[in-house]
């Protein structure tokens, strides 16, 4: 009920945008109207289930989707890339559907580890950072589908934004892992992976300032950065190493 | 990357990887307090001297430069790799397994020499250029400082601290005072105090999940209330957590018990603290350089 008015804004903005040579003023407005619709969605689902809906796969899809709509609609108004609300559109839509294909059971229910003052910022935090990295995904897609390295300098602002709040996850939830746990870091898949993310990232910035780099693999490495930030997020799920993981929430859920 | 540095580097690895296969994985435990003490106060004053007296030294630059942070990078990104891709077992099962891989330490990998050495290049180039950036650099050199001295400083706390964190595990009964509590490895280990459970209670949801649990428990004569994400400090690096009870009767006449022994907790904490400042400092400040690419 909510996802048609929100994919209706979403995607008319997306095509008023492509349609337009300058920003598109109905475009801003638009988008804004769908990510609205997306917020009061969560904020009834947060008021139905009586705690934030962060626990499960799919409702951080939810939010995911919901940033998307945000990290493209800012990269639109900063950068002007007419293309951008189209790809960010898309991608919070295919999120939202594979929520309507795998209808999770949303209960109520909220292991005690993790009803800590650290789940709302770790988990919004990171997956702000995740759709700005998508963003910069996305350029990185169209930079070498063009052959074109002008998407640079926009990658290296959406990189330093995802990387900081990137950053900024990891270690809110290392604090939380130490109060949940009793250790900062335990090498557990999840967070092996969140490393390497992080890893590659940085490598991009650090082979950014240097300038010595061919665009054409500066946009590889945030392609690849990209995926590893996919496994770490529900990939790990899926590999033998992460049989006994800690971050599995929705064991038999 | 210069042909030289690359054959440095195959060099190293190869010595690392010889290392591991005759000696197996690290025994940590060996470099535990004053050892990991004296050995970083050591490797630091190597550093300086290194720093400041040959700076222009072939090693030493290569040891600061661009380079150096891309292997270093790479080489950290393989370990992660192994690590993610390999389950991780425990020392005594992973000892058990004869495969190369085995042998190699891909099943604890994070005590093999191979990562160790990783941990130990990555270490020693970050504190290279935290060094010279802050001393040197002009221009944004607090974003530098913190977000490079504050790795370091949590990589470093990390790394030396290990060998002196201790785990421990112990049943907290009811009717009597316990004080025996078992090491990861099965040790047996005998706390300075004792403890005994005082009260436990358990909240469910309908569908039986526990929503919260807490004990309150004397310990040393203290009383502690303790619950999921709420630890007790019981002294200095020491926490203690409440990881499980007695669900077999309706009031648990037990309470399982984590102590986490980790006197390195507040220089990694330093660490974050400065690394998340310096992340905020990162998105606040952004990218600077203003640089137009053709794809090449």
């Amino acid at each position: 009920m909510f996802l048609l008015p929100a994919a209706f804004c979403w995607l008319a903005a997306a095509f008023v945008a492509a349609r337009s040579e300058t920003r598109s003023r109905t475009a801003v407005i638009l988008t804004g109207a769908g990510t609205v619709v997306f917020a009061l969605f969560i904020a009834g689902l947060w008021i139905s289930l009586q705690r934030p809906p962060l626990r499960t796969m799919g409702e951080t899809r939810l939010w995911y989707s919901f940033f998307m709509s945000i990290s493209g609609l800012v990269t639109y108004w900063r950068w002007h890339y007419r293309w951008i609300l189209a790809f960010s559109s898309v991608v919070a839509l295919v999120f939202c559907i594979i929520n309507l294909l795998r209808p999770e059971i949303h209960d109520q229910t909220l292991m005690p580890a993790l009803q800590s003052i650290w789940f709302i910022p770790h988990v919004t935090v990171y997956m702000f950072s995740y759709s700005v990295l998508g963003c910069a995904f996305i350029l990185a897609c169209m930079g070498l589908w063009q052959h074109s390295g002008r998407y640079l300098e926009t990658a290296d602002g959406l990189v330093y934004t995802g990387v900081a709040f990137l950053i900024i996850g990891m270690l809110t939830g290392s604090v939380w892992a130490k109060e949940a746990w009793g250790n900062y870091w335990n090498w557990d898949p999840k967070e092996t992976w969140a490393a390497l993310t992080w890893a590659g990232y940085l490598l991009y910035i650090h082979l950014r300032l240097w300038g010595r780099t061919s665009p054409r693999r500066l946009y590889c490495l945030l392609i690849v950065s990209f995926l590893t930030l996919q496994v770490c997020w529900y990939g790990v799920n899926y590999l033998p190493s992460a049989r006994e993981s800690v971050h599995l929430y929705n064991r038999g859920g | 990357m210069k042909k030289r540095s690359l054959f440095l580097g195959i060099v190293c690895f190869l010595a690392v990887v010889i290392v591991q296969l005759l000696v197996g994985n690290v025994p940590y435990r060996f470099f535990a307090f004053p050892l990991n003490v004296l050995l970083a106060a050591v490797c630091m004053i190597v550093c300086r001297y290194l720093y400041n007296s040959y700076r222009d030294c072939r090693l030493v630059r290569f040891m600061m430069s661009g380079r150096a942070t891309t292997l270093s990078l790479g080489a950290f990104m393989a370990g992660c790799l192994v690590i993610g891709f390999f389950p991780q077992l425990s020392p005594h099962e992973a000892a058990a397994r004869e495969s190369l891989v085995a042998r190699l330490g891909c099943y604890d990998f994070m005590t093999s020499w191979i990562f160790v050495a990783i941990l130990f290049f990555l270490l020693t180039h970050l504190g290279l250029i935290t060094v010279r950036g802050v001393l040197r650099r002009k221009e944004r050199r607090w974003r530098f400082g913190m977000t490079h001295a504050g790795l370091w400083l949590a990589l470093f706390a990390g790394f030396c601290g290990s060998s002196d964190t201790q785990n421990l595990r112990l049943p907290v009964y009811r009717e009597e005072l316990n004080r025996v509590a078992y090491a990861e490895d099965g040790r047996t280990v005998y706390l300075d105090y004792e403890l005994r459970l005082l009260d436990f209670h358990a909240d469910y949801y309908e569908n039986g999940m526990p929503r919260q649990y807490e004990a309150v428990v004397d310990v040393g004569g203290e009383q502690a209330v303790l619950h999921v994400n709420h630890p007790f400090a019981k002294g200095c690096g020491e926490d203690i957590y409440l990881t499980g009870y007695d669900t077999t009767r309706q009031e648990a006449a037990y309470c399982v018990l984590q102590i986490v022994r980790q006197p390195w907790k507040y220089v990694q904490l330093a660490g974050i603290c400065l690394m998340m400042a310096g992340a905020v400092a990162l998105f606040i400040g952004g990218p600077k350089r203003k640089v137009y690419d053709k794809l090449g």
